[in-house]
């Protein structure tokens, strides 16, 4: 197990240079610096520039060098000092205006796949075993509208039956006595109540298709001789359907973890700008939008290492899970 | 009071299906005696599992018992109708596992990878028996020491993927008795094994059945086990059993016509004669499609119109233990049947001149092939499997050259590498056409010649068949795109060729959707045999098939041969079947051939230990032959070609071994009468061959 | 296996019970066909997918009028009702506007006044266009008798244009982007997925890195990374085709996962070994031997991968990041839902694009779900 692990971490090294690399590529897709468009500000707002100064602003910010340099500098600091750079929009550094975004994301993403799971074992063990009856169909028909629905749509129809009938708007993570509040009980309380929409929204097609996954594995184990195997050991069915098929059907669960994991936090961008919340996609947004470089790499790069920790963590479950991966 | 553990009375269990009402059984009568063997048997699909199933009220849906009773007496003065208990209910449960317990075909399926043999073990006996964990886990240990598992203390805590399929089969086997039940039900039990490893397993459950005194339920369609287990026998046939009554009468004297047919279809172990075999003509139908009537009455023999196809014939006894379905036992109206029993046809007595005058086709020398093993990211070689290592004989033109050995021992590759669908590691496959050549050497372009002459017969009916294509296409394939045929001719060709393999010639059009396994190998041989070849590689060619239809198509197989003068590599795991169809006879093991001679000579005079082992594991079908000469136990598992044992790889199983045998590997050499063997000490050994009887019964 | 898994689904069984319904003489594509079309709900699904993009195609015949046609005087008016008799005689109409001034807020509502008729019919004269860009016409499906009369069945957005119409010619743009999006991924995916399986080796295990590492990464925050780089002066044509380009990045790896996979099972399977022995070149082994085999396959994953496209670039349109206007899309048109204020004025802006995007999603799922049963007919 252990020389198991210590692989797996071997073989993410790779995989977040690639990403850090990515990020890096996207960051300097869009054609012109910064610095261009500082110029363009500038000139708008009736100020010249003269190219000395453009110059100038370029070797402060490092911008003079090659590419591959300006990567490597980049990632070293990333690395040794925790420095991601400067926000040249907010005028702050990039680590400032991250970290509790970040923070809201992981909480968001890691809540809805509690949900999703909570949600989809139950109904889909329920839909696998009453196969083809009245709920099993319900359920289904369900299932696949949820997955039909893109998450934002969601989120608009949910805004807009809450304005219509209940006249507020469900926006956001926070009361705004909170938004700027430091971090308390109260607040954490207040987060907590606002969360759950987000969460619903955000969960909706993991669950669909989370159903959908563990009814169609559950109805294959079903068939396996060990469940008959179970049965001529004259183990009660409860049992040895949770024993048996829903253990097994667990596995095929456990490893698309990650994929769901990845989609959450992926799809929470989107949501997060429907619905304003105070996580990374609206900053990241206006991050790529403005071409704040150093702060949407360190978004793309931080959201990647994000799914790639878990991946590994899904991994590491699988292997905890099931004996013929951990055996070598 | 009862003298019978289970009393079976007209059950019947139909599957509910989309397509009909299947009736998978219908109308069983048979008895289990207290602490005796059953062996219920019959070809695929006749009902034998769902019957075993049925007792145990464990029939997968859309299946239920829809009438009849199973009486089960627990002890001889109480009485219980399993057949009514419900499925679900807490009383079936208490039965299951603790009374009546099963063992199952293949227990890499039937025992869950994820939790230790021990955990699924102990989960048994603390649902029964009110043990703690720990006595649980002793009585587990205990168990696993009795099925003769190595070291229980240890593997216990194993996962199935751990074992060997043997071992596998022995905890499955512990789980069944741990709660010392009053019925074994074993289904198939040793049909996913090795003969050597099948022999084994046989002698556990016969010496566990004595010991504890329990009733076994044993299912099988191979009458060689019947032979070596059963003390009752029951025949099935399309959901009905046909004949029942004790295992020596029904191998004497065979009242039933199917019973006879299926007796005189398998090949015995005979190297002398090399008769044609008695097959039973057609198949086993569909359940759906069951003739009315006597089901059986398509095929039989003695059918008689207007009787055989009209009415059910009744269960007649013969006398107090035997009965029989059948109407030429009607004590009212019993049939006189006008065909008279045809005697086997010996007319083609086979058996034809020694391999020796005859020309060469194929030398094969000192060939390897060998697999890398990878690991890592950048592949990196960790080692080599050598599934093939240093094989050399000859193919003598117009002979059939048998390939034997137990699975994993290299027979499929050494295949495979002849036909060059692997490119071989070293060594030379000389081929001696109109254009010898060096088959190992030849690029693909240059194959393409020979790959006219050398054909293959696939194992597999339904992988070997592309699904998409027609049988036109598939069987023409090698015509078209050599160049040898198009259009009408090639129509005309293959017309003829389903006709040489017994298949109808306006199927052309069909799909090999349409056709049974037995159909699909003559398309398989037909599409062999479209280029005119002079030599078959024939893989496995009938072990997918029933025993009746094997029996068609070894005959066919030998038909075919006689007529092409063709020249086969015939590979397979039976020996009773290389027996059967071969001149000469290769044993391999781990790679090597250990053994080579005329069939004869190996059978009756073997010179290597290991043939001498297969051997001593190959079933008679003759109850009286029952353990007649002492087995031989090959203890361990066949050896890991990717590191096998240094000096003989048969040496640590060997019990003849001696110390050179560690050290130094045999070659194969002559050691006279055209036989070869690798073994150091095979002048000196008097080793046992097979017990081939003068006469045959039935 | 043991019998108890009874033959009622092998071939042979299959194929004993339907003699008299040409099963026996049938080609594995009938099969396919006639298993497919007992699954309701995918050829439900099929039919409503065939009508999409049958309107996609004639999108001028079946929009009410030109998606560009703008009429300032009825921003945001309300739906109307289509009348199809007046007077228990056929002869459609739809009722006018009457205009309400909400002194609170500032602005002009429009209501449907039932006093107005404005008359409708079938096969109108409208503003001219050509059928598939060949036919010069001016018929369309639906629309008002007297030109200039106002019809908005669906509503009308800021600028006074026609939702419905707009939904329609949107259609174009959604759905044939994931049909485009598909055929780049589906390009890649063979490519990629057909050399990893055909060779193995070193290339198998680079390609299958790229193809985890791909699938790593968070796709929006990607795609809104590469989508934001697009320079805002480029031309639609070219933004169409780069925001397609951007879709298949991560759309490839899926598709090449399966073929690799199909190659891979295929290659061991017996069949391809008698075309090898049958003295088959290698391009008539994967041409007339294996592709067969899994083409029903990838259509069906191709099906399913359709609607994901569809979703993204909806998703991509609607940040404001994907297509922009004049571009018409669902997208597009759900960014002017994107306040809350928008949607409470005209809650049809977002429901008219948004169960467009719904249905058509649904539709191409249970067609493929269909198609994916169907593929392997045997099961």
């Amino acid at each position: 197990m252990a020389q198991y692990i210590i692989k797996r971490f071997l073989y993410m090294i790779p995989t977040v240079i690639a990403i850090s690399i990515v990020s890096f590529i996207i960051i300097n897709l869009p054609p012109g610096d910064f610095v261009d468009r500082l110029v363009v500000e500038r000139q708008q707002s009736g100020e010249v520039i003269t190219e000395e100064e453009e110059e100038g602003f370029r070797e402060i910010y490092g911008l003079d060098k090659p590419l591959p340099i300006q990567y490597v500098d980049w990632i070293s600091d990333v690395v040794l000092r925790g420095e991601f750079g400067y926000s040249f929009r907010w005028n702050r550094p990039v680590e400032e205006l991250i970290w509790q975004r970040l923070l809201l994301t992981f909480f968001l993403s890691l809540s809805t796949l509690a949900f999703i799971w909570a949600v989809a074992i139950p109904i889909g063990v329920y839909s696998a075993v009453r196969k083809y009856s009245l709920g099993d169909y319900f359920v289904t028909f369900l299932g696949f509208i949820g997955l039909a629905t893109p998450s934002f749509l969601i989120a608009l129809v949910l805004l807009y039956i809450s304005f219509k009938y209940f006249g507020q708007s469900v926006g956001g993570l926070f009361s705004p006595e909170y938004v700027d509040a430091p971090w308390s009980i109260d607040k954490f309380l207040d987060l907590l109540s606002h969360l759950w929409i987000p969460i619903v929204i955000l969960g909706t097609a993991g669950t669909a298709g989370l159903i959908r996954t563990l009814r169609a594995n559950l109805l294959d184990e079903l068939r396996r001789p060990y469940v008959t195997t179970a049965r001529t050991k004259g183990l009660p069915e409860y049992w040895l359907l949770i024993k048996y098929p829903l253990r097994h059907a667990l596995n095929p669960f456990v490893s698309s973890l990650n994929d769901v994991f990845v989609g959450l936090v992926s799809g929470e961008t989107i949501v997060a700008i429907v619905l304003s919340l105070q996580t990374t996609g609206p900053l990241l947004l206006d991050a790529l939008r403005t071409q704040d470089m150093y702060l949407a790499g360190s978004f793309i790069l931080l959201l990647s290492l994000l799914a790639v920790i878990g991946t590994l963590f899904s991994d590491l479950l699988l292997a905890w899970l099931d004996p013929r991966i951990r055996f070598p | 009071m009862s003298d019978n553990l289970i009393e079976v009375k007209n059950l019947q269990t139909h599957f509910f299906t989309n397509e009909g009402v299947i009736k998978a059984i219908d109308g069983v009568d048979f008895n289990i005696p207290r602490g005796k063997t059953l062996c219920v048997v019959g070809e695929s699909g006749c009902g034998k599992s769902v019957t075993a199933r049925s007792i145990l009220q464990i029939v997968d849906p859309p299946g239920r018992i829809v009438g009849g009773d199973i009486l089960f007496h627990p002890t001889p003065d109480r009485e219980i109708n399993l057949a009514q208990l419900n499925p679900r209910g807490a009383e079936i449960r208490d039965i299951r596992g603790k009374d009546i317990t099963m063992i199952f075909q293949e227990p890499m399926t039937a025992l869950s990878p994820l939790y230790t043999i021990g955990n699924q073990i102990i989960e048994a006996v603390r649902w029964h028996l009110p043990l703690t964990k720990q006595e649980a886990r002793e009585r587990a240990i205990e168990a696993l020491g009795v099925v003769g598992i190595p070291r229980p203390h240890e593997l216990i805590d194993a996962y199935t993927f751990e074992l060997s399929g043997g071992m596998r089969q022995r905890a499955m086997i512990a789980m069944a008795l741990v709660c010392e039940p009053k019925l074994l039900i074993a289904d198939e039990p040793t049909t996913a094994l090795d003969v050597t490893t099948q022999a084994n397993i046989l002698d556990l459950i016969a010496n566990l059945q004595r010991d504890m005194g329990m009733s076994v339920m044993f299912i099988t369609h191979d009458l060689g086990v019947v032979a070596e287990v059963a003390h009752e026998v029951a025949v099935m046939y399309l959901g009905t059993i046909v004949e029942y009554g004790p295992v020596e009468t029904i191998f004497s004297d065979p009242k039933h016509p199917y019973t006879r047919a299926l007796l005189r279809s398998i090949p015995h172990l005979n190297p002398r004669r090399k008769t044609r075999l008695a097959a039973i003509r057609g198949m086993v139908p569909h359940p759906l499609n069951r003739p009315g009537g006597c089901s059986f009455h398509t095929r039989c023999n003695y059918a008689v119109a207007g009787v055989c196809d009209s009415f059910v014939p009744p269960w007649t006894p013969i006398d107090r233990t035997r009965f029989v379905r059948c109407f030429l036992y009607d004590s009212e109206h019993p049939i006189k049947s006008q065909v008279i029993e045809t005697p086997p046809d010996t007319s083609g007595d086979l058996t034809r001149e020694t391999a020796q005058n005859r020309q060469p086709l194929l030398d094969v020398h000192d060939l390897k092939m060998h697999f890398p093993i990878t690991s890592g990211f950048f592949n990196r070689v960790v080692g080599h499997v050598k599934a093939v290592d240093g094989v050399s004989f000859t193919i003598h033109e117009g002979e059939t050259l048998g390939l034997v050995g137990e699975s994993g021992c290299g027979k499929t590759t050494l295949g495979h590498a002849i036909m060059r669908l692997y490119t071989p590691t070293a060594g030379e496959v000389h081929y001696y056409g109109d254009k010898p050549a060096d088959l190992a050497k030849l690029n693909n372009r240059e194959l393409k010649l020979y790959h006219r002459e050398i054909r293959m017969i696939f194992q597999d009916p339904h992988s070997s068949l592309n699904p998409r294509l027609p049988v036109l296409e598939i069987v023409g394939e090698a015509l078209k795109v050599n160049g040898l045929a198009q259009g009408r001719e090639l129509e005309t060709r293959v017309r003829d060729l389903l006709a040489k393999v017994g298949l109808r010639p306006e199927y052309i059009r069909r799909y090999p959707h349409a056709f049974s396994g037995g159909e699909r190998q003559r398309i398989g041989i037909a599409r062999a045999l479209a280029p005119n070849p002079r030599l078959v590689v024939a893989d496995e060619p009938v072990s997918a098939l029933d025993v009746s239809v094997q029996a068609q198509i070894l005959n066919l197989l030998k038909d075919l041969q006689t007529e092409f003068g063709l020249t086969y590599l015939f590979i397979s795991h039976d020996l009773n079947v290389v027996s059967h169809i071969s001149d000469r006879v290769a044993v391999m093991y781990v790679g090597k051939i250990v053994e080579l001679a005329p069939t004869q000579t190996l059978f009756e005079r073997p010179r290597h230990p290991y043939t001498e082992a297969l051997l001593s594991a190959v079933l008679k079908p003759d109850p009286s032959l029952r353990r007649s000469s002492q087995r031989i136990h090959l203890e361990g598992d066949v050896a890991d070609p990717a590191n096998p044992p240094p000096g003989c790889a048969f040496h640590p199983r060997c019990r003849y071994a001696k110390d050179l045998c560690r050290i130094e590997t045999p070659a194969l050499r002559p050691i006279g009468d055209g036989q070869l063997a690798a073994c150091h000490f095979a002048d000196e050994l008097a080793l046992a061959g097979a017990h081939i009887p003068e006469h045959i019964t039935p | 296996m043991t019998e108890a898994q009874f033959p009622i689904n092998t071939p042979e069984a299959v194929g004993a019970i339907k003699v008299d319904h040409g099963y026996v003489a049938a080609s594995q594509r009938k099969l396919i066909w006639w298993k497919f079309r007992k699954h309701r709900l995918a050829m439900l699904g099929g039919i409503v997918t065939f009508m999409f993009y049958f309107v996609a195609l004639f999108a001028e015949f079946f929009a009410p009028s030109a998606p560009d046609q703008y009429a300032s005087n009825y921003t945001y008016a309300p739906p109307q009702t289509l009348h199809l008799f007046n007077d228990g005689k056929f002869s459609p109409y739809v009722n006018g506007y009457t205009i309400e001034i909400d002194y609170n807020a500032g602005r002009r509502n429009f209501v449907v006044d039932p006093e107005i008729q404005h008359p409708v019919g079938f096969f109108v004269k409208g503003s001219p266009y050509k059928i598939l860009g060949l036919i010069e016409t001016n018929i369309r499906l639906l629309g008002p008798i007297n030109e200039g009369d106002p019809m908005y069945l669906m509503g009308a957005d800021r600028l006074g244009q026609d939702v419905l119409s707009r939904t329609i010619y949107g259609s174009r743009i959604s759905m044939t982007i994931g049909l485009v999006g598909v055929t780049f991924s589906l390009f890649f995916g063979i490519l990629l997925g057909g050399i990893s399986g055909y060779f193995g080796g070193w290339i198998d295990n680079v390609i299958q890195r790229l193809i985890e590492f791909l699938q790593s990464i968070p796709s929006i925050p990607l795609w809104i990374g590469l989508a934001a780089a697009i320079p805002v002066d480029v031309p639609p044509l070219y933004v169409y085709f780069l925001i397609t380009v951007i879709l298949s990045v991560i759309g490839w790896t899926g598709l090449a996962r399966v073929v690799r996979g199909k190659f891979y099972a295929l290659k061991t399977e017996d069949f391809v070994k008698a075309a090898r022995l049958d003295g088959c070149s290698s391009l008539r082994i994967i041409f007339h031997h294996m592709v067969p085999s899994f083409t029903s396959h990838i259509i069906a994953v191709v099906t399913l991968a359709i609607p994901g496209m569809i979703i993204a670039e909806t998703s991509l349109s609607f940040l404001g990041i994907g297509l922009r206007p004049p571009i018409n899309s669902w997208g597009v048109l759900l960014q002017e839902a994107q306040n809350i204020r928008s949607i409470s004025t005209a809650p049809w802006l977002l429901f008219v694009p948004g169960i467009a995007v719904v249905i058509s999603v649904l539709a191409l799922n249970f067609l493929g779900d269909g198609l994916r049963d169907a593929a392997d007919p045997y099961t």
